[in-house]
């Protein structure tokens, strides 16, 4: 076990290091802007270019990009966005807002989605099963940006449930916060707890018409006992790593649903950066890097997670 | 039977076992169903699927028939500056009007002014954009109560003056307080198709002379009126015409009607003690006095009949404003010797800048327009024009001859026609002076080919109106400006009619039109076709790539796979976000922001093909036929594509069609940000169209609607469609979603 761990994380190492040197150079070979269109900032853009060795061939620019930018820490300045500001710190601001509103939807979309999903497993081919695997499918195909403009429309303009904006400030886990984020929530609810919904219900009708819960009923457990001490712990062991993943993923932030309701979080910044010209390289490599290991450590942490739930699935051991 | 009679068994013995009746293989009565029959069947079964793959049909027929059949001279003129008069119109269909589809929308708050613009609107042109008035006016509150409160200070004033004749002042300034009124609100069902958008209808804008008369024929043949009479004062909005009183209301006169404020076209009023034709040697006899207004500058005039200064002095009575000073001067009052002032009728209830020819006011702005209005000098064309007309200056006779030589581009004017074609208009000739000789004489003198053009061009059709009940020909409907070279004509135009007579058909926008004016339909219909372009596009090249990496992958195994399954990790983890922009960076450049986005879809795409496909080999590479194949000697490209590939068909089928809605939503969301920006005048995208609608959200919902439906139905109906396909070319999947 450990040593398939290990071969996992040393892979992950790998697999990261030839993603995070292939944008290096491909960001490198693009244009930046002249330091002397900079006007007053001038001297601080000259100053930490040098420091990160920007006149210097591509070979040793990489040096020092991995001694001092990937392990060091510094990340250069906004030169596009954030004039002069930290890229780190600014990074680090946005954070907050992101993980909030995604930690916000996750708490509430993930026991709705059980709910839902253990139901119409339970009610399999009575109408109300077909009444949740038609709005689920519904809900899964439509984009979370669709549901964004219904409740922007809805809930906020046409009834004045909520603001249109997120409010300012960086209390994220105040009520007035919660409310002010709710058209965000729900919009990003709408897709998790369809996505859930499918797929407990199909992990638990498989579980459900399995043998050894035939077992379990002859053996005399009432319906509820099989269904949850049997069918229900069964049943976790895939959804439970792909509930794991999505808290990894909240991370990132959703860049549309940010966009439209003013968050000020990670997905908004990578837009913002993006979109001058030239665009923020500083910003857009941070952002990469962070983006990619969030990709690798979701996909390892699920992988491992699978053993931890359940000890028989042994990782690594050849089929 | 004994041994030894089986070993002599006479051949007698033996009969041949009768052929007829035998069991044979029997020819199958019914015919085999093959793989793909099998699958369609089973599709078939699936009502759901096959409803979507029925609506994508339609989506598909939509996006590709679209430029077909629903594109007309409106959707054609793709940078057409006039398109944003014509932004934000909701949907409107008369076919579909029962279902609400009528194009009006409810505006919650309109306030007085607009109202009073609607009406009036309404009035001159005869479309009604208040479709209904939803309850009462209302009044705000606040304003009530400031308003009160104002009027109660008032007179408690007026209560509390210490004499009368303070208190008269202060009662006056009462009673002027209590003509106002606070404005009104209301909440008014509106057909912005009227309206058109921010302009309230009616709008100024400038024609050439070309223009300007295609449009009046085509008032005369259809009967709509597009150019509206010019009014008298200068105003930014078009759409006033009308009087306006103390709080900003339209003036009305004792019948409740609207006071117009029409310009007059007459330049002379001498008709009213001028009868019959006149040439114009005929000098006017009488001097009609001309009062400055405001200014105290009056300016004494003697012109003949056509309306044309022969004489004028300027007198200063009273103090003289600077800006007025400048008129004073003897120079000013010789510029004006020959020119033909364009005064106008004094209306009743008018209060400035109106001009009134005999005992009224000349402003020195309407004057220097009037210098303006001098006409060009040209080149000696030896032509010569004698017309005669009636007071108005309308030419009622006209012969054209020649003095000389005639050179080429006189001697087109060199004929009956032409002089047939300046008969029934009002020709604002120059007449010639010592100081500027060549300048066209009206009778008996030169005209040069330029002046006559430029004269031509000037010349203003005698107009019929069809809206205009009061008109007699006395109306004034465009303003000349621009150069001496390039005259312009800024006419005040029916935007509703404009557009009928600019495109051909009535405004009718199955789906609105969009802030920039485009018509969402079309449009929309263009960013359909890319979405399928994309998707199928991309989708195929993925599963071509796929298939072969995986039958690679899958069919070697070993080194191969393990070497192989790196490099696919690696393009794997790479976020699809960090691809297109990368390749929107590095390529978008050389060959343009689409290739660049196929280029991001197909690095990453294939790889969930090539797993599923290596996946399949593994599954079939083992078995049996596999083996005989070999034994027989079957190469591996003939193991690979001839007997292991078609076992994977359906996988693959079904693998390509599943990824097509996540692809869409992919395209829609990086163009919905702007990391790919596809906008053109005849290309968009979904997500261009959603980014641009989304500030819209609030008052015109519909500009997101339709995109916003649109892509949702097609992912619902390839998730569907992908989901019917899976299950029937993988019946033991069915269910496992």
């Amino acid at each position: 076990m450990l040593k398939y761990v290990i071969k996992r994380v040393l892979l992950l190492i790998m697999v990261f290091m030839i993603i995070v040197t292939m944008c290096f150079t491909l960001i490198k070979l693009l244009p930046s802007k002249p330091a002397d269109q900079f006007g007053k900032d001038m001297e601080l853009i000259l100053r930490r270019r040098e420091l990160l060795g920007y006149e210097k061939p591509l070979l040793e620019q990489y040096m020092i990009f991995l001694r001092k930018t990937l392990f060091g820490g510094d990340w250069g300045v906004g030169e596009m966005k954030y004039m002069g500001r930290e890229v780190t710190q600014i990074f680090l601001e946005k954070m907050p807002a992101s993980i909030a509103v995604n930690l916000y939807t996750m708490i509430l979309a993930v026991p709705l989605g059980l709910l839902l999903g253990i139901y119409a497993a339970l009610k399999k081919n009575k109408w109300q099963d077909h009444l949740i695997s038609t709005a689920v499918i519904l809900f899964v195909s439509v984009p979370s940006y669709v549901y964004a403009f219904l409740v922007q429309y809805f809930l906020c303009f046409k009834w004045g449930w909520f603001n249109i904006q997120v409010m300012a400030g960086t209390n994220f886990f105040s009520w007035q916060m919660f409310t002010s984020m709710m058209p965000a929530i729900i919009s990003l609810g709408f897709g998790t707890v369809a996505g859930l919904t499918r797929y407990v219900r199909a992990e638990l009708t498989e579980v459900l018409t399995s043998d050894f819960l035939l077992l379990a009923r002859t053996k005399g457990l009432s319906r509820a006992q099989t269904t949850v001490r049997h069918a229900l712990r069964n049943a976790m062991v895939p959804v439970f790593p792909m509930i794991l993943g999505e808290f990894i993923g909240i991370l990132g932030g959703s860049m549309i649903i940010e966009g439209i309701f003013g968050i000020p979080g990670v997905g908004g910044l990578y837009v913002e950066c993006i979109q001058t010209t030239p665009p923020d390289y500083n910003f857009f490599m941070l952002l990469t890097v962070f983006y990619t290991l969030i990709g690798l450590v979701s996909g390892i942490v699920v992988d491992l997670s699978y053993s931890f739930i359940d000890p028989r699935i042994r990782m690594g051991s050849k089929k | 039977m004994n041994k030894k009679e089986y070993e002599s068994i006479p051949a007698s013995a033996f009969e041949f076992v009768p052929m007829e009746g035998r069991m044979h293989d029997k020819k199958l009565e019914s015919k085999p169903i093959g793989y793909f029959r099998d699958a369609f069947n089973r599709f078939c079964r699936n009502k759901s699927s096959v409803v979507a793959a029925f609506i994508i049909m339609i989506l598909f027929l939509y996006a590709i028939l679209v430029p077909f059949v629903a594109e007309n001279k409106y959707t054609l003129a793709l940078t057409d500056p006039d398109y944003t008069y014509f932004s934000k119109l909701p949907p409107k269909s008369s076919a579909l009007a029962w279902m609400g589809v009528d194009g009006t929308r409810v505006e919650p708050s309109v306030n007085e002014t607009n109202y009073n613009k609607y009406n009036a609107f309404y009035t001159e042109t005869g479309y009604n954009p208040v479709v209904e008035q939803i309850g009462e006016p209302r009044v705000d509150p606040i304003q009530q109560a400031a308003y009160d409160k104002e009027v109660e200070k008032l007179q408690e004033q007026v209560d509390t003056a210490p004499n009368a004749a303070l208190k008269k002042q202060r009662q006056k300034k009462l009673d002027k307080k209590l003509a106002t009124s606070v404005p009104r609100q209301f909440t008014l069902k509106l057909d912005p198709y009227y309206l058109m958008g921010d302009t309230n209808g009616m709008l100024y804008i400038d024609l050439t002379f070309a223009e300007y008369k295609k449009v009046q024929n085509w008032q005369n043949d259809t009967g709509l009126q597009v150019i509206y009479p010019a009014v008298s004062q200068k105003l930014e909005d078009a759409s006033i015409w009308y009087e306006l009183d103390e709080s900003g209301n339209p003036l009305k006169d004792e019948n409740g009607n609207i006071v117009n404020i029409y310009q007059s076209a007459g330049k002379v009023e001498a008709q009213d003690s001028y009868t019959g034709t006149a040439t114009a040697t005929t000098p006017f006899v009488g001097t009609a006095t001309v009062a400055g207004y405001a200014s105290d500058v009056t300016v004494d005039v003697l012109y003949d009949a056509q309306g044309y200064v022969l004489n004028a002095t300027v007198n200063v009575s009273g103090e003289t404003a600077d800006a007025a000073a400048q008129y004073a001067a003897p120079e000013f009052a010789k510029k004006l010797i020959g020119q033909r002032a364009p005064f106008v009728r004094k209306q009743e209830g008018a209060k400035n800048g109106v001009d009134v020819v005999s005992g009224a006011t000349v402003t020195g702005d309407a004057i220097i327009a009037a210098l303006n209005e001098a006409t060009a000098s040209g080149v000696q064309s030896n032509l010569k024009v004698d017309m005669t007309f009636d007071a108005k200056g309308v030419v009622t006779a006209c012969t054209v001859t020649a003095v000389g030589d005639v050179n080429d581009q006189a001697a087109a004017y060199l004929s009956d026609e032409f002089a047939a074609s300046l008969i029934g208009r009002r020709a604002p000739f120059g007449v010639s002076t010592e100081a500027n000789p060549s300048v066209d004489a009206v009778a008996g003198a030169t005209v040069t080919a330029q002046s006559l053009a430029a004269a031509m061009n000037k010349a203003t059709p005698v107009y019929t109106s069809t809206r205009i009940q009061a008109d007699d020909g006395s109306l004034r409907y465009h303003k000349v400006g621009g150069t001496e070279t390039s005259t312009n004509y800024r006419v005040r135009i029916c935007l509703y009619n404009y557009f009928q007579y600019k495109y051909g058909f009535e405004a009718e926008f199955l789906f609105g039109t969009n802030t920039k004016g485009q018509d969402i339909f079309t449009r929309l219909a263009s960013g359909a076709r890319f979405s399928f372009i994309l998707a199928i596009g991309v989708s195929s090249i993925n599963m071509l790539i796929g298939a072969i990496y995986g039958a690679i992958q899958g069919y070697y195994g070993g080194v191969v796979d393990l070497v192989l399954d790196r490099i696919s990790d690696v393009l794997n983890n790479v976020p699809f976000m960090v691809v297109t922009t990368l390749f929107q960076l590095h390529l978008a450049k050389h060959v343009g922001p689409v290739v660049a986005l196929i280029f991001a879809f197909v690095l990453t795409g294939w790889i969930g093909m090539a797993a599923r496909v290596r996946m399949q080999f593994y599954r079939f590479k083992g078995q049996e036929y596999i083996l005989a194949a070999r034994t027989l000697g079957a190469s591996d490209f003939r193991l690979m594509f001839k007997h292991i590939f078609p076992n994977s068909l359906g996988t693959i089928i079904t693998g390509s069609v599943l990824v097509i809605p996540g692809m869409i939503f992919s395209e829609s969301s990086m163009t919905y940000l702007g990391i790919v920006n596809l906008e053109s005048s005849t290309m968009t995208s979904v997500g261009t169209m959603l980014a641009n609608g989304k500030d819209q959200l609030q008052y015109n919902p519909y500009i997101i609607l339709f995109p916003a439906l649109f892509v949702s139905m097609l992912m619902i109906s390839f998730n569907l469609f992908g989901n019917g396909l899976r299950d029937a070319f993988n019946p033991s999947l069915r269910g496992a979603e």
